[in-house]
């Protein structure tokens, strides 16, 4: 019996015990099985963050989709001072504001929106709390379409997705005071929008800006 | 933890711009008490946006996703083969429902071409300089091995993931054998 000098499953089982860096040496070096336990392990949280910033599944996975083929094309141009996180959150998020951009006219017509929260209302009494992620999710899309697409991704990442603000200004390939900039500006906007569209949801916003 | 004052904490985070110290903790607390929730949604609604929802991911989207991208980058290797030659591009959408998965039949052949090649290959001995292997950090093939695989470059076309790979040393003759169930002639 000849020796065995290879095995793809154990090569791709040993992928398993790499961290995120290791994975992406192994992919400058052309390794697919590296790629594939990237795939494994991102694609959930990519598609979370191309859904939040997209509002749909479908563009989102195909968002994420081009991501991890366009980490694999550019896999030389990787520099490994950055955390892996940051650069494939970064390949991820331009794509998906670009697809914002090409369809932002879409976004306008939300009064459907308006008037089904208004019908809900007396279940939950003006209850930010008592709302469902759907509704929650619809106020968000609804609010947000006064916000530029990099306040946009700077408010989810920063606000929704945690991230620190300097981790934030590399994903979006600015400075961390321009985070900050973008982040209050997105604040500042969200919530005067809020008081104009759904004044029952403002709370203590009523009476200006400041929480 | 007790309930913070999420006033103060609030109005810090506001003029800092960043999250004060202990915010995280009492963001942990927050998610647990409907009371401070509703403090804190009074004070400041914006942090119900915390709470947007979360697309569900199974183990099927996620293989589907690694065929997905395996197809596309293989498209973009063969020029003309995909979708009747339409460009890539890296643009979104067009992938996935172009339908560029593989081809089952045409895999299959490929694949039984690709041993017969390789075994011809190196039965005939050492060629030209095939370039230099990836190091192999998660295993450690031969080098004879690596080298053939790397030179054979059409193998990695074959997609197969519980492929074994034998090799078989004589003086004059070196055999590289793939081993896998849809190979079975």
């Amino acid at each position: 019996v000849p020796e065995l000098a290879y095995s793809a499953h154990r090569h791709r089982a040993a992928w398993k015990e790499a961290t995120d860096l290791e994975l992406l040496v192994g992919i400058q070096r052309s390794d697919e099985a590296a790629l594939d336990e990237l795939i494994q392990r991102k694609t959930a949280p990519l598609v979370q963050l191309a859904y939040r910033i997209l509002g749909d599944a479908e563009e989102a996975r195909d968002i994420v989709q081009v991501t991890f083929y366009r980490l694999w094309e550019n896999r030389t141009r990787f520099d490994h001072r950055w955390s892996p996180n940051t650069w494939i959150y970064r390949i991820a998020s331009n794509l998906a504001i670009d697809v914002l951009r090409a369809r932002r006219s879409r976004e306008r017509a939300t009064e459907p929106v308006r008037q089904h929260l208004r019908s809900v209302a007396p279940d939950h009494g003006w209850d930010l709390d008592r709302l469902g992620e759907a509704e929650i999710a619809a106020i968000f899309r609804e609010l947000a379409s006064g916000l530029s697409e990099r306040q946009r991704l700077v408010f989810l990442l920063r606000e929704v997705e945690g991230l620190p603000s300097q981790e934030v200004a590399r994903v979006v390939g600015c400075r961390e005071s321009t985070v900050r900039n973008h982040l209050f500006n997105a604040r500042k906007t969200l919530r005067a929008e809020l008081r104009r569209r759904y004044p029952e949801y403002a709370g203590a916003l009523r009476g200006g800006d400041e929480p | 933890m007790s309930c913070p004052s999420w006033r103060a904490l609030l109005a810090e985070r506001e003029a800092l711009g960043e999250d004060p110290r202990g915010f995280a903790e009492a963001l942990a607390h927050l998610d647990g008490c409907p009371a401070c929730r509703r403090e804190t949604l009074a004070l400041d609604p914006l942090l119900a946006f915390r709470r947007l929802p979360a697309l569900a991911v199974s183990a099927s989207d996620v293989e589907a996703m690694r065929q997905a991208v395996a197809a596309m980058r293989r498209a973009s290797r063969v020029p003309g083969e995909a979708a009747g030659g339409a460009p890539l591009g890296g643009r979104p959408i067009a992938g996935r429902r172009a339908g560029w998965l593989p081809d089952g039949a045409r895999s299959w052949g490929r694949a039984a071409a690709a041993v017969a090649l390789l075994a011809l290959g190196l039965t005939l001995g050492p060629g030209r300089p095939v370039p230099e292997p990836p190091s192999g950090e998660a295993s450690t093939p031969s080098r004879q091995v690596q080298e053939a695989l790397f030179q054979a470059s059409f193998v990695e076309d074959l997609d197969l993931a519980d492929a074994r790979i034998y090799q078989v040393d004589s003086a004059e003759m070196q055999v590289v054998m793939i081993v896998h169930p849809s190979l079975d002639l």
